[in-house]
């Protein structure tokens, strides 16, 4: 057998080493002494442990919070680590002794009546597999670059880590719409799905030709020949397609039609020339939760929306906040075992149930909203109240940004001065509210440092921050103020004048 | 001085002993040095307060009754302190 059929994924060719991987197990390890076994386990709890508690202070919200100090509370328990001990005591490997442990657990729960207990296996597997990969340090078997690599199946983080230059992915699970085909399309990486991999004997050199679905190993001459001829026909097809990318896009009658691009990963607008397209249509903010269990802060989502926004320089870009829930579960946010979870808490209703969350997310998105034209779409609205709801939020987190003294108009503002031709902009300035509070001066001229050094990222020259008065000069110092006011330390405090009407 | 002490209450959470209240009870036994355990009857079987997967485990549902017994120099304190606990619903003392 040298040839294999599969349903292509993601279009285009590769011919390179074949590379396998092992079909998502672990690496095991080997028993080396109790007493390294024990040492081994001790450090990947107390590795997990620090995880799980910096996961919980930055939770952000009860539920998440709740159910990582569950974790927490599991890992400090006596009745799961005793017996690990004593496996590892009787010559089991730290990893084997833990998974025992914790499979016994789990199957306890599995079989419960009551569903609450059920939906906890997510929980407590969350937490075997935790301490697991702490345990094997993670080690991955590498990928060179150009290989045509076989699994099972393909995480995205990883996909994202691999130099695929040249080379094409196989898998036997996965399906075409998976979030690794959604980036193998993007990133013109070939790809075919449900292969017969156990069929696979042959190492070395193979083709794979993501157009037809085929999957060729050790080549004869004659079939490179055929490879090598259609792969010239598809490139002279692909350029011919690529001409038309630059045409704006019309009805026969001449009506313009606005072509907008969808965006479940900010990285597959890399290979898009923001030409090609009148703007972004939805930018999925799922991928914010994907390869990790943290909800993303507020400056993170801030700098990932910005990079698109940039992208799109001036074009329209609709961003949804996190639609997850249904298809799309995230631990620690989304419900486990909804009878019908298409139908249950997700969209907007999961995000005001976690208003802190979606908080996060507007204050980011308002943020943003100075870099580009940012619109906000909100997901699975059944409700008018829903959207008043977010509004609310919205203008709500509008406010809050206002008062934390992020200047909102300012950036525009300082644009329009810079381009005046017999006007020269030359810095920045503030005057705070009055306060002993020295975290809290220190915050407010922070913040008109970090506006400065952002307009100077943007080419526009400021060289003075004016901040700081006689009270409070030395946190503005300290925040970078090049000019102080001092006026009250020299002559004293003026005598106030008294307000007149009119 | 060792002392032991028993109490009993009612549990009145909306979904019994659940991962959170579970939680709780676990970290607040803990702060005691005595043995700490409790049955849903006088007469056991009984279960480790100190222990979430034994707590847990203990599946207790809303409307049952929780009888401790503690042995040890706080026992006292700690079956007061637990009691305390789950009649105030498991929130934090104000």
């Amino acid at each position: 057998m040298t040839r294999l059929v599969g349903t292509p994924a993601a279009p285009g060719m590769a011919s390179g080493p074949l590379v396998r991987l092992e079909g998502g197990a672990r690496t095991l390890r080997n028993a080396s002494s109790p007493a390294a076994e024990r040492e081994a386990i001790e450090a990947a709890i107390a590795s997990a442990q620090e995880a799980l508690a910096l996961l919980c202070d930055q939770a952000g919200d009860e539920e998440a919070a709740g159910i990582l100090a569950f974790q927490l509370a599991l890992l400090e328990d006596d009745e799961i680590v005793r017996p690990t001990y004593q496996s590892i005591d009787n010559a089991q490997p730290a990893d084997r002794a833990w998974q025992r442990v914790m499979d016994a657990l789990i199957e306890d729960y599995q079989k419960s009546e009551q569903p609450y207990f059920r939906e906890r296996v997510t929980d407590l597997c969350d937490l075997r597999d935790r301490v697991l990969d702490a345990l094997h340090g993670g080690a991955e078997q590498s990928i060179p670059a150009g290989a045509i690599v076989l699994a099972e199946d393909f995480a995205p983080s990883r996909f994202l880590a691999v130099d695929w230059t040249g080379g094409g992915l196989v898998l036997r699970n996965g399906g075409t719409t998976g979030h690794v085909a959604i980036l193998a399309r993007s990133r013109g990486v070939p790809m075919l799905v449900g292969v017969d991999l156990e069929r696979v004997v042959a190492s070395g050199e193979a083709l794979l030709d993501a157009h037809e679905g085929l999957l060729v190993f050790e080549p004869d001459v004659a079939e490179r020949e055929e490879f090598e001829r259609r792969r010239a026909a598809y490139a002279e097809q692909a350029r011919a397609d690529s001409r038309q990318l630059s045409v704006e896009a019309r009805m026969s009658g001449g009506e313009r039609v606005r072509v907008m691009i969808n965006v479940a990963q900010p990285e597959e607008l890399d290979g898009i020339d923001p030409q090609h397209v009148d703007g972004i249509g939805l930018v999925r903010t799922e991928f914010l939760f994907h390869g990790r269990d943290r909800l993303p802060g507020e400056e993170e989502q801030y700098h990932v929306y910005r990079r698109i926004a940039e992208w799109a320089n001036g074009r329209p870009v609709t961003i949804r906040t996190l639609d997850a829930g249904g298809d799309k579960p995230i631990p620690g946010l989304t419900r486990g075992h909804e009878s019908n979870p298409f139908l249950g808490v997700r969209g907007v209703r999961l995000s005001l149930h976690h208003p802190g969350v979606l908080m996060v997310q507007l204050r980011a998105l308002v943020r943003v909203a100075l870099h580009g034209n940012i619109k906000i779409m909100v997901p699975m609205v059944t409700l008018p109240d829903e959207l008043a709801q977010c509004r609310a939020m919205l203008a709500q987190a509008v406010r809050d940004l206002r008062i934390s003294g992020v200047p909102a108009q300012a950036p525009a503002l300082a644009r329009a001065v810079a381009v005046l031709p017999r006007l020269r902009l030359r810095g920045l300035m503030a005057i705070p509210e009055a306060t002993d509070d020295p975290a809290l001066q220190r915050r407010r001229f922070e913040s008109l440092r970090e506006l400065k050094d952002r307009l100077v990222a943007e080419g526009i020259p400021l060289d003075t921050l004016s901040m700081g008065m006689s009270d409070d000069l030395e946190a503005a110092i300290a925040a970078g103020a090049t000019m102080v006011r001092v006026g009250t330390a020299i002559f004293g405090a003026r005598p106030r004048v008294p307000t007149t009407a009119g | 001085m060792t002392q032991s002490a028993t109490g009993s209450v009612l549990i009145q959470h909306e979904v019994g002993l659940h991962a959170r209240p579970s939680v709780k009870l676990t970290q607040l036994a803990k702060t005691f040095r005595s043995k700490i355990e409790f049955g849903l009857s006088p007469e056991g079987p009984w279960v480790d307060a100190k222990s979430i997967v034994k707590v847990m485990g203990s599946k207790t549902p809303k409307g049952a009754v929780l009888h401790f017994q503690a042995q040890g120099e706080d026992a006292q304190a700690a079956v007061q302190a637990l009691i305390d606990l789950i009649e105030r619903d498991f929130e934090p003392a104000s």
